[in-house]
């Protein structure tokens, strides 16, 4: 199913996202001091912040992506099935 | 290209500059990862969009997805904005490695052999001396010049003012100040020592000019034999407390003719400090002076003779004499010991660190406007080398770089911008006073520097966590007569016997001297109790203990 495909690659997203904050959140234990590592850790700070928005952004996708998985159940469930006709009786207009 | 393992501190007018560019490069690498990982998940989620929009056409509730995946895609916070974000943090870091990079670039590695290889070829001609030191010249004014013709190419017939003149010639007045405070002049010296280096036949292609025409002279010069003299009363000195504390030991270490020397202090005289911590445990600081004496083998052996065999990896009578103190003081193997020294003082503590490796539990060596040796501290031995920018002495070494080996906290103070001199002479900014000041400033920054890291490590493992009972001893060193009898329970010092100038066919040098020479046999010989002295003069030492 298409959601399954699209739900398999947002997941992959989040994994990438996850390893990267943690190389983030890592860089910030170098010994560095001065102003250039100050600016760099305000960088530092705006992109953690910035990572955060996509994983929200992440998960409101999530939750469209449930909704539609659900919408495309329904499609996809076979009307006879569900009212005790033969298979078959029935062929989705998009299928 | 790699950067050396340590710690750079920079102090300026900006405050002080704490970095391990070793650590920064690492995490740059890791961050340029992270990007190409965030560049995947760009690609994964224009999959997933593309998905859902053609899902879109036949389900309805499929087109909010793919607006909110093609919408994340594209906003500042979607992977490709983060990645570009996280290669711009890489970027940062990456300059911040390479502008306080320890190590030197590969062009710098590359300049001593192409100078030395420089003097070996022009040395066949008669004019190749002179080619040298204009090259020399070259470095050293090539910027005026430059300007200069920058000046006649715009206004050809331009006419100089007087104000321009006297501009000029305060130009010229201050190259020498200009070219140590950018390390210009360390490849002045370079050139210089391979003209003298290509006149006096010390020109192997491959090598350090600097070090190969020191070696050479100071090959030339007579062996010298050590007396060190006890000092019946030597100053009650205050247990150091940190760098400062160390440093502020060497620069009171000084003869009594210097402004921080001690009274009744004599030249060439070496200061051994015992601790004894509250816990019973005990440490030792060796602190050692700078040169006193311009001569090559006069009776003050903090000269220039000893300068000379230092910077050229030979034998010299200062590191032996360290080295018969530190064993009259009864050092013991396992108690932890720090070595500062003040210029050539600080040579000689590096000098001191490498020979008894293994030896004696040597933490640290602190070195204030010192050239580089050739020989370097063993590992597990902390190092902090303070330099002022605008100090000429520590440049005499011909390094580009900063100084010290791996893992050394590499110190450089703008004097001017740190509330010294405005415009420091060579003298005042090659002073041990001002290298006191240096030191306090360090103390301050090593706050910055984690808790695990060697220099503080090897601080606590010398200087403890509270004040300790201090005791004093102090010897003074002479290079006295071959023909001075011992002295009755005196400490056989073995003379300095210099290697025979290296010499190889073809006027070019074969290998280095065997210097530092194997440790077990140096300091028997140092240490003279029971041990076999050579067959050469020697004289007798003993040391005070307050």
């Amino acid at each position: 199913m298409s959601t399954t495909v699209i739900e398999s690659a947002l997941a992959d997203v989040r994994a990438h996202l996850a390893a990267a904050q943690v190389v983030v959140v890592g860089a910030s234990a170098v010994t560095w001091t001065g102003a250039a590592a100050d600016a760099a850790d305000g960088r530092r700070t705006a992109l953690l912040a910035a990572v955060r928005t996509c994983r929200a952004a992440l998960d409101d996708a999530d939750r469209l992506l449930a909704a539609v998985r659900r919408a495309e159940r329904q499609c996809v469930l076979p009307a006879p099935l569900a009212t005790g006709a033969p298979v078959g009786g029935t062929v989705p207009p998009w299928g | 290209m790699g950067v050396r393992d340590g710690l750079s501190l920079t102090l300026d007018g900006h405050g002080h500059v704490l970095v391990d560019p070793g650590e920064l490069q690492e995490a740059a690498a890791r961050l340029r990862g992270a990007a190409e990982r965030l560049d995947t998940a760009d690609v994964r989620l224009g999959s997933a969009a593309w998905r859902a929009g053609d899902l879109a056409a036949a389900l309805p509730e499929a087109h909010a997805l793919a607006d909110a995946l093609a919408t994340l895609r594209r906003a500042v916070h979607g992977p490709a904005g983060l990645a570009d974000d996280v290669r711009d943090l890489a970027r940062r870091s990456t300059d911040a490695a390479a502008a306080y990079d320890l190590a030197e670039t590969d062009a710098q590695a590359r300049w001593s052999a192409v100078v030395g290889a420089l003097g070996f070829a022009v040395a066949v001609g008669p004019f190749g001396p002179a080619a040298l030191l204009t090259a020399a010249a070259g470095v050293a004014v090539g910027d005026l010049l430059l300007a200069e013709a920058r000046d006649l190419a715009l206004a050809p017939g331009g006419r100089t003012s007087p104000g321009d003149a006297a501009a000029e010639l305060a130009d010229l007045a201050d190259v020498p100040r200009r070219i140590v405070a950018d390390g210009r002049g360390a490849l002045v010296l370079q050139l210089l020592a391979a003209a003298l280096g290509s006149v006096a036949g010390a020109s192997g292609p491959q090598l350090d000019p600097v070090r190969r025409f020191s070696a050479l002279v100071a090959g030339l010069l007579p062996a010298r034999d050590v007396r060190l003299v006890p000092r019946a009363d030597p100053p009650r000195l205050p247990a150091p407390r940190g760098v400062e504390g160390l440093v502020d030991l060497a620069a009171r270490t000084y003869d009594e003719g210097t402004g921080t020397g001690e009274p009744g202090t004599p030249l060439a005289t070496v200061t051994v400090q015992r601790l004894d911590h509250a816990d019973g445990s005990r440490s030792w600081v060796v602190a050692v002076p700078g040169t006193r004496a311009a001569g090559l083998t006069g009776d003050v052996p903090t000269d220039n003779g000893t300068n000379l065999a230092l910077e050229g990896g030979v034998p010299d009578v200062m590191t032996r004499a360290v080295l018969a103190a530190m064993a009259g003081a009864g050092i013991g193997a396992d108690e932890p010991v720090a070595l500062v020294g003040h210029s050539q003082g600080g040579m000689v503590a590096t000098n001191v660190a490498a020979v008894t490796a293994g030896a004696y539990a040597v933490r640290l060596v602190v070195t204030a406007g010192s050239p580089d040796v050739p020989a370097a501290p063993p590992p597990g031995v902390a190092t902090v080398t303070l330099r002022h920018r605008e100090d000429a002495v520590s440049l005499l070494d011909g390094r580009v770089g900063e100084r010290g080996g791996p893992g050394t906290l590499s110190v450089v103070r703008d004097l001017a911008a740190t509330g010294g001199p405005v415009r420091p002479s060579f003298s005042e900014a090659h002073a041990v006073a001002g290298y006191v000041r240096t030191g306090a400033l360090v103390d301050q920054a090593l706050g910055d520097v984690p808790a695990g890291d060697p220099v503080r490590r090897a601080l606590a493992d010398v200087l403890g966590d509270a004040p300790a009972r201090t005791t004093t001893s102090q010897v003074t060193v002479t290079t006295g007569s071959p023909e001075v009898p011992a002295a009755p329970g005196g400490l056989p010092v073995p003379p300095v016997v210099r290697p025979a100038p290296p010499a190889a066919p073809d006027g070019a040098f074969g290998a280095p001297a065997a210097w530092p020479p194997p440790t077990r046999d140096l300091l028997t010989q140092a240490a003279g109790l029971g041990g076999a002295v050579s067959a050469g003069p020697t004289t007798s030492s003993t040391t005070a203990r307050s």
